[in-house]
């Protein structure tokens, strides 16, 4: 039961501490540490709180209590009241009204009396079913997230997906009965009651949208929670086995983890840590690097080229508007042809046939800069390949040396 | 494989050095330039895909999260993974257990789970001797348990003043691969 003595001292407490209640009601299971409480309000405060029963002290633990998180719910959460919008009743009453309205034409009695009723019935219901939207959003949102179980929370969703069965049903009566009355409120000609209609009418419309994706949401919510519950069991289940030893026999965990051709690079999963390679992986400094090496093989920019110092001043960004130049990683290039593994074709010619257009003076440079900087990954011959009038030492795969012998000496 | 370096995003090496140090990018980190890695890695996948490729590891994308794949991973170092994987199995199966409804965007700290165990034998027993975890008190364990999530990239600290953790979209690789792990000789039982 909450001690307090009338509503406006209830409403002035919680105003007065709101952000401190809102972060205790928001929290997991509306609790926090004392000390955290503290941080929030004053020893004093929470003293006042816990008099009038709106937050109880367990240990170090600060939680709302049991009867004002009830008065909440109840009062924030289940305001939903199917009884106060029972739409077949106000429709009842509209049609009433409408006969009277006919009777009164002919006795020449008081019409705007009936009119204004059917105006009345008319302009509560876009608000009744904002609330009863509302409401039902909220009741989905809360069980979601605060349902003590899984299964309670399935249980709950599913109620709610036929809530919103219901409430589709109610949005096409409501709409055959604008239909059915369209006769009558086209006779009136009355404004007030044709600007109600209208609104009715566009409310209908507009909160159908809302419904649709809100049965969106349950719909997902109830797989996300059936899927939940599933798992929850799955890993009993797995655990049961684990502890009793029997992981490795009856599932097929460690076929999952050893026959597999690639690995999962984790450092909380696994202790492997893989070796820097020699392979550029700053991009910054790659593309600095690549455009050096572009302007170096182009015998007119020589000059310039010796100016740019690479890893040390920006690249002018203007260079890469003007000119269309395109980057290209040899290093791949040097990769994809050792992935092939064919020691018959030096890389000299797979480069010319992967780069048909790089020549002279141009290919030279490329070749020379690629195979240097991963000598380690080639095998030289004593053979030369000529390049823009250079003889160039081939470069073939490291291993298998007896291929090169066979071919070569 | 031709790569145009060009076209690669800034943040290249702060991705790859987060993935390579063996660390999920998701999409719900609590800080922005994470995200931003997260949303680099998804607009750039296919350019980052090639890049990285031919340097051994191939960037595999989750729900919500990128991690590193690799390949030459030795049978001791398989079978050290796998005593993590049941380590990491016990934590779940209590959590689960404690919050249903632990899960993506999860948000709670050790003192939740402390409170959470003090009316609850069953499960306090089940940490006592839990495996993997630290601590003789049961608030020591508790920490011990968010601090195991944190290692495997589970769990991130919010750095609130309540010390809340919020569960990262890594926790999907956890759900995906127990998913996977099924029953087999059945017929034996």
């Amino acid at each position: 039961m909450l001690r307090v003595r009338s509503v406006q001292e209830l409403i002035k407490l919680l105003n007065q501490n709101k952000d401190f209640i809102n972060t205790v009601f928001e929290s997991t299971h509306r609790q926090i540490n004392i000390n955290n409480a503290l941080g929030i309000v004053e020893n004093e405060i929470l003293e006042e709180l816990e008099e009038n029963n709106i937050i109880e002290i367990y240990q170090n633990e600060v939680l709302l209590s049991e009867s004002f998180v009830k008065f909440l719910e109840a009062h924030l959460i289940d305001s939903f009241d199917e009884e106060l919008y029972d739409y077949k009743n106000i429709f009842l009453k509209i049609s009433k009204s409408i006969d009277l309205y006919y009777i009164s034409t002919e006795s020449n009695g008081d019409i705007d009396k009936h009119l204004r009723a059917i105006h009345r019935h008319l302009r509560r219901i876009p608000n009744n079913l904002l609330d009863s939207l509302k409401s039902l959003q909220r009741h989905v949102e809360f069980t979601y997230r605060s349902a003590a179980t899984n299964k309670e929370k399935l249980e709950e969703l599913k109620g709610y997906n036929q809530s919103l069965d219901e409430f589709y049903k109610t949005l096409d009566f409501i709409s055959n009965k604008l239909k059915e009355y369209r006769g009558f409120f086209q006779t009136i000609d009355n404004s007030a009651i044709e600007m109600q209609r209208t609104r009715l009418g566009s409310y209908v419309l507009s909160i159908r949208d809302t419904l649709i994706s809100l049965t969106q949401t349950v719909i997902d919510y109830i797989k996300d929670t059936e899927r939940s519950i599933y798992f929850h069991k799955h890993i009993t289940e797995l655990k049961e086995l684990s502890d009793r030893k029997e992981i490795r026999s009856k599932t097929n965990l460690y076929d999952l983890v050893f026959n597999t051709s690639k690995d999962p690079l984790l450092s909380g999963f696994t202790k492997v840590e893989k070796k820097n390679t020699q392979i550029k992986f700053y991009p910054d400094y790659a593309y600095e690097e690549e455009f050096v090496e572009r302007y170096k093989s182009n015998k007119e920019q020589l000059v310039q080229t010796q100016k740019i110092e690479v890893f040390s001043e920006p690249i002018d960004e203007d260079y890469l508007s003007s000119d269309e130049i395109l980057i290209v990683n040899y290093s791949g290039i040097l990769y994809e042809y050792l992935e092939q593994e064919n020691y018959n074709k030096s890389f000299l010619d797979y480069l010319k046939l992967k780069e048909p257009e790089l020549q002279g003076v141009e290919l030279l440079t490329a070749y020379l800069d690629t195979i240097i900087s991963n000598a380690e990954e080639l095998k030289f011959t004593e053979d030369y390949e000529e390049i823009a009038g250079y003889d160039c030492v081939s470069a073939y795969p490291l291993s298998k040396e007896h291929e090169y012998e066979g071919d070569y000496t | 494989m031709i790569i145009d370096t060009n076209k690669l995003p800034n943040d290249t090496k702060e991705i790859f050095d987060t993935l390579r140090n063996g660390n999920f990018i998701v999409d719900n980190h609590p800080e922005k330039a994470h995200r931003n890695m997260f949303f680099t890695c998804d607009s750039y996948y296919d350019t980052l895909l090639n890049y990285f490729a031919p340097l051994g590891y191939d960037l595999e994308r989750g729900d919500g999260y990128f991690l590193f794949y690799t390949q030459g991973m030795n049978e001791a170092t398989k079978e050290h993974r796998i005593n993590q994987l049941l380590n990491i199995l016990n934590v779940v199966d209590l959590l689960l257990g404690v919050f249903p409804n632990f899960s993506v965007g999860w948000k709670g700290s050790p003192s939740d789970l402390l409170m959470s165990l003090k009316g609850d034998t069953l499960r306090s027993e089940q940490l006592e001797k839990m495996r993997g975890i630290k601590g003789k008190t049961l608030l020591e364990r508790s920490n011990s348990v968010f601090e195991v999530m944190y290692k495997y990239g589970c769990i991130i600290p919010i750095e609130d003043k309540f010390n809340n953790y919020i569960v990262s979209s890594a926790y999907n690789y956890v759900t995906e691969f127990f998913e996977a792990v099924q029953r087999i000789n059945v017929e034996d039982e």
